[in-house]
C-alpha cells in the first residue's frame, strides 16, 4: 500500500480518480433507473388498458340484462 | 433572383423604418448599458480606458442578441415566411438579404454610436479607430452566427433563453479576436493577425452560415 | 449484385430498432466487462507500475484520467456531429438516437477533463484555472454540449428536435479542429502535443502504455453507456410497437 501513498500530491491524485469513478457510476446508474421506470410506466398502461377494456365490456353485458 | 433579394432586403428596411423603435430599443440598451460601467466604477480614468474595449464589445454582443428576435419572428408569424421556403430562389440566399438588412438596422447604428460612448469612458482616438474596424468586421458576424440560432429557436416559447445559451459560446471566438487585436493596439503592437482571423471568421460565417440558418428555418416551420 | 444486396440488407438490419435492440443488448455485457477489464489494468498500469515522472513527481499520474477524458470530449462530439449529419440527410431514426444520447455522455467527459486538469494544474501551475486557448476552447465545448441537450429537451416533437439539434452539431464542430491545435497556434499554459504528433512521440513507452489502455476503457464505456442508453430511448419512442410488447411479455 506504500505503492499507493503519493505524498503532498495525495489530494490531487484521489481527487482526480474519485471525480472520475463518479462520473462513470452517475453515467450508469441514471439511464439505469430511467429505464426502470420507463418500464414500470409501459406496464402500467398496458394493465390499465387492458383492464379498462374488460371493465367497458361487462357494462355493456349488465345494460343487456 | 437578385430582384427577389432586393425585394426583401428594401422590404425588410422599409418596415424597420416604420417601426422605428425596432432600430432605437437596441441602441439605447447599447448607450445605458456602457453608461452603467463608469457609474459602478466611479470616475476612475486609467482603469475605464482599460476596460473599454471589453465593455464595448460585451455589450455589442448582447446587443446584437437582443435585436435578433425582429429578424424572422414576425414573418413567422404571419406566414411570409413560409411563403419564401416556396419561391424559386433559394431559402439560403433570401436569408442573407434580411441578414444584410438586418445588420444595416442594428450593426451599423451601433458602429456609428461608438465614439460617442467611447468619449465617455475615456479610449484615446487610436484605440477607437480600432475599435470601429473590429466593429466593422464582428457584427457581420454576429448578425450571421445570431441568425442561425434565431432560426434555430424563433417557433419556441422560451426561444429568447436558450437563444443565449446556443448563441454565446460561438460568439466567444469574435470577442476574443477583438478584445486581442484592442489590447495590442493599446500596446503599441500590431493587431494584423487577430483583424486577419476576424475576417477569415466572417467569410466562414458569410458562405456557410445561410445554408444552417435556412435549414434551421425549415425545421422551425415543422 | 450479391455483395451490393448483402449490404442493403445489413443496412436495412442494423437500422431497424429490433434487431439493434437486440444485437445490443447481446454485445453490452461483453462490452461493459471488458471496459471493467482494462480500466483496471490501467488503473494499476497508471497508479503503481508507471515510474515517478522526473520533473512532475508523482501528480503527473492524473494524466491517466485527464486526458482520456479530453480525448473522449472530441470524440464523442465528432460522433455526435457526424450522425447528426447523417441523420439530416438520410432521415434514420437511430442515427438521430445516437447522436441525442452521446450528448450527455460527451457532456460528463468535457467536464471530467476540465475538473482534473484544474486539479492537475493547482500543484504544478499553482493555479486552478487560466483563460488560455486551449481550456477556453475545452469549455466552450461543454457549452455546446448543454447548448445540444437544452435545445432538444425544448421542442416537443423528438423527430423534429432532433434535425435542429443536427445543425447545431453541425455548426459548433468548428470549435474541435480549434480545442486539438490550439496549443500549437497559440502560446499556452497548457502542455504542447507530446502523443499525437507523428513523429516519435517524446513520452516515455511505460508511461505511455497505461494511458493508452485508459483510452480504449474510455472507448469502451462510451459504446457501453451508449447502447445502454439507447436501448432505452428505443423503449420509449416504439412502446406502441409489436416488438415492444412481445418483449415485455417475454421478460415477466
Amino acid at each position: 500500500m506504500d505503492a499507493l501513498d503519493f505524498g503532498k500530491y495525495n489530494f490531487y491524485i484521489w481527487a482526480s480518480y474519485g471525480i472520475t469513478f463518479v462520473i462513470l457510476i452517475w453515467n450508469v446508474v441514471i439511464p439505469l433507473l430511467e429505464k426502470k421506470k420507463l418500464l414500470k410506466a409501459i406496464k402500467r398502461r398496458n394493465y390499465l388498458n387492458k383492464n379498462g377494456s374488460n371493465e367497458t365490456n361487462s357494462e355493456s353485458k349488465n345494460e343487456n340484462l | 433572383m437578385l430582384t427577389a433579394w432586393t425585394q426583401i432586403f428594401k422590404r425588410d428596411l422599409l418596415i424597420a423604418f416604420r417601426r422605428r423603435s425596432e432600430i432605437i430599443h437596441p441602441l439605447i440598451f447599447f448607450v445605458m448599458v456602457i453608461s452603467l460601467f463608469p457609474l459602478a466604477i466611479g470616475d476612475d480614468k486609467v482603469l475605464l480606458q482599460k476596460i473599454a474595449p471589453a465593455i464595448i464589445w460585451v455589450t455589442a454582443l448582447l446587443a446584437t442578441m437582443l435585436s435578433l428576435d425582429n429578424l424572422f419572428r414576425s414573418d413567422f408569424e404571419d406566414g411570409s415566411l413560409e411563403q419564401m421556403t416556396l419561391l424559386k430562389t433559394p431559402l439560403s440566399f433570401l436569408v442573407t438579404a434580411k441578414i444584410t438588412a438586418h445588420w444595416f438596422i442594428t450593426g451599423l447604428p451601433l458602429i456609428l454610436i461608438t465614439p460617442l460612448l467611447a468619449v465617455l469612458l475615456y479610449l484615446p482616438v487610436d484605440t477607437i479607430s480600432m475599435l470601429l474596424l473590429t466593429l466593422l468586421l464582428g457584427t457581420p458576424t454576429l448578425s450571421l452566427i445570431g441568425a442561425v440560432g434565431i432560426a434555430l429557436t424563433v417557433g419556441l416559447r422560451q426561444g429568447g433563453v436558450i437563444l443565449s445559451l446556443l448563441i454565446l459560446p460561438l460568439y466567444i471566438p469574435v470577442l476574443i479576436f477583438a478584445t486581442l487585436a484592442l489590447q495590442n493596439t493599446e500596446q503599441g503592437f500590431s493587431a494584423e493577425a487577430q483583424l486577419a482571423m476576424m475576417l477569415a471568421i466572417l467569410v466562414l460565417a458569410i458562405t456557410l452560415s445561410p445554408f444552417a440558418i435556412a435549414a434551421a428555418l425549415k425545421v422551425s416551420l415543422n | 449484385m450479391r455483395l451490393l444486396a448483402s449490404i442493403t440488407r445489413l443496412y436495412h438490419q442494423f437500422a431497424s430498432p429490433p434487431y439493434f435492440y437486440r444485437l445490443s443488448g447481446l454485445w453490452l455485457p461483453y462490452i461493459m466487462g471488458l471496459f471493467a477489464l482494462l480500466f483496471v489494468a490501467g488503473l494499476y498500469g497508471g497508479l503503481i507500475l508507471a515510474p515517478v515522472d522526473y520533473e512532475q513527481g508523482e501528480a503527473y499520474r492524473i494524466i491517466y484520467v485527464h486526458v482520456p477524458a479530453a480525448w473522449m470530449s472530441l470524440f464523442i462530439y465528432m460522433v455526435m456531429a457526424i450522425t447528426g449529419g447523417i441523420s439530416l440527410i438520410w432521415r434514420l431514426k437511430l442515427a438521430e438516437i445516437v447522436m441525442i444520447s452521446s450528448a450527455p455522455i460527451g457532456a460528463s467527459f468535457t467536464f471530467l477533463a476540465l475538473v482534473t486538469g484544474s486539479i492537475w494544474g493547482k500543484p504544478m501551475w499553482n493555479t486552478w484555472w487560466v483563460w488560455d486557448a486551449r481550456l477556453t476552447s475545452e469549455l466552450l465545448l461543454l457549452f455546446l454540449y448543454f447548448g445540444v441537450m437544452a435545445l432538444y429537451n425544448a421542442i416537443e416533437d423528438k423527430r423534429t428536435a432532433a434535425r435542429a439539434v443536427a445543425i447545431l452539431a453541425l455548426v459548433g464542430v468548428v470549435n474541435i479542429p480549434i480545442i486539438h491545435y490550439s496549443v500549437e497556434w497559440w502560446n499556452t499554459l497548457h502542455q504542447g502535443p507530446t502523443i499525437t504528433k507523428f513523429d516519435k512521440p517524446s513520452i516515455h513507452l511505460s508511461m505511455l502504455i497505461p494511458l493508452l489502455i485508459m483510452a480504449v476503457a474510455f472507448k469502451l464505456f462510451y459504446i457501453g453507456n451508449l447502447f445502454m442508453r439507447v436501448r432505452t430511448e428505443l423503449l420509449v419512442r416504439e412502446q406502441k410497437s409489436k416488438w415492444v410488447a412481445k418483449l415485455l411479455e417475454s421478460n415477466s
